[in-house]
């Protein structure tokens, strides 16, 4: 079967991995993802000012050529497009008058936003449609009981109405870790923010939450962590290298994404190029599942 | 704790950050929620408690001389938590859009292109461009 897939800017770039396996760990499951076409940035942030319509407009285009191009599913792996792209078409439907302003925004396209895509994470449709068991019987390589922590940080769990589950007590990354052979370890920080943006503001808030997020996993046992985030996985990998100079005892461990998890432990094949876009080597993981 | 006072300006200046956030930010009991569910807090120099309480006094200067808004990294995890369902998060945004309004903003775009930033991913780029810059 084929389902909409919209990459967003970053993983054509810096996070080229994510999509790469992304689209090897669904073609595998039997799921052909089909890039939406003409798609653009989706703004990256969530506009909250009550009056920015104009700057709803750059995500509800994006649904809106994923209505033109048949509708349904669009799945979207990159945690800050996914939560901008859901919470611009809540923002839509909240009001008919602010959605009828939205619709002529758009009246040059050849049909009128609808807003019934649903924008779908890819952790959730793993969990709901494909089946961890599904994907459990296509492990090769199990991951030999590594311990691995999921960071879900802020974007898959807030606000409620959008997380991919229950955002008080998330389990969804968990499962998929004991599903491909690993051990997955709680962790406090697990859902609190990287820091986010503040790495080119308050520089110092991303690093203590780098070093705090990557305590708090090494304290409870992990050795890695996984996430669905480009930007998390910036400030929590790329970061390490200045975060250990302000705080020496910094716990260093490589930070994947979930999707780059599964290549490994279903046998997909790690492409050596991946290894460059990590700042901590992944190899101990790679280790763990004998690939 | 000072008296919200609804006779004066400062009425005008809550509804402002109401009508900007969407946000019904005199329901705030000040019950310190928010400041503790905060990753931030650390580099705050208003803590986010305080800031709903001046802006229910309607002392708008105080909150925008502040650095807390720029620091608040909208995780909304103060939002989620709040007994009073107010999103605190879009009063943050508020207070933001205030000064980018007035082309104060917290970073230039030439900052933000700066080739230290070259390996960032364009997340990043983008992200700090729209909450950050005026
Ligand atoms: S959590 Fe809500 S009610 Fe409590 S102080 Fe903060 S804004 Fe006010
Ligand atoms: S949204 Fe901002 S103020 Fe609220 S907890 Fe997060 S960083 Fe702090």
């Amino acid at each position: 079967m084929s389902l909409l897939y919209f990459p967003g800017c970053t993983l054509k770039n810096k996070a080229r991995n994510f999509d790469a396996s992304t689209l090897e760990v669904f073609s595998a499951l039997g799921v052909e993802l089909a890039e939406l076409e003409r798609w653009n940035c989706c703004g990256t942030v969530f506009s909250m000012a009550d009056d920015d319509l104009m700057l709803q407009l750059a995500p509800l285009r994006n649904l809106l050529r994923a209505e033109q191009q048949g509708g349904g599913e669009l799945l979207v792996p990159c945690s800050m497009c996914y939560n901008t792209l859901r919470r611009a078409q809540r923002f839509a439907a909240a009001d008919p008058e602010r959605l009828g302003r939205i619709r002529d925004f758009m009246y040059d396209e050849p049909s009128a936003y609808r807003g019934d895509v649903e924008v779908r994470h890819p952790l959730a449709y793993l969990r709901d449609r494909v089946g961890l068991e599904r994907v459990k019987q296509a492990v090769e390589r199990p991951l030999g009981g590594l311990r691995l922590g999921a960071y879900y940080g802020c974007l898959l769990l807030r606000p409620s109405e959008l997380a991919v589950d229950d955002p008080a007590r998330p389990r969804v990354m968990e499962d998929l870790i004991a599903a491909l052979g690993a051990e997955p370890v709680e962790f406090g920080q697990r859902a609190e923010c990287c820091g986010a943006y503040q790495t080119l503001s308050w520089r110092a808030v991303t690093l203590r939450r780098t070093y705090e997020i990557l305590g708090s996993a090494c304290a409870a046992g992990a050795r890695a962590l996984l996430t669905s985030c480009p930007l998390c996985a910036y400030n929590l990998d790329q970061m390490q290298r200045e975060a250990v100079k302000s705080y020496p005892d910094l716990c260093a461990m490589p930070v994947l994404y979930f999707t780059e998890l599964m290549v490994i432990a279903m046998g997909l094949g790690w492409k050596p190029e991946w290894s460059a876009l990590h700042e901590v080597d992944p190899q101990p993981v790679l280790d763990a599942a004998g690939a | 704790m000072g008296v919200i006072n609804l006779a004066d300006g400062s009425q005008a200046d809550c509804e402002r950050a109401e009508t900007l956030s969407g946000e019904k930010i005199v329901a705030c009991k000040q019950c310190g929620t928010c400041t503790a569910s905060c990753p931030n807090i650390q580099d705050m120099d208003l803590p986010v408690r305080e800031l709903m309480h001046l802006v229910q006094l309607g002392r708008l200067d105080e909150v925008l001389a502040s650095r807390t808004p720029w620091v608040c990294s909208s995780c909304l995890q103060c939002s989620v938590r709040c007994p009073r369902g107010i999103d605190i998060a879009r009063v943050m945004e508020a207070m933001r859009a205030m000064q980018l309004r007035a082309r104060k903003g917290r970073l230039s775009p030439a900052e933000v292109v700066d080739p230290a930033c070259a390996d960032a991913p364009p997340i990043l780029l983008v992200s700090a461009m729209r909450k950050l810059t005026g």
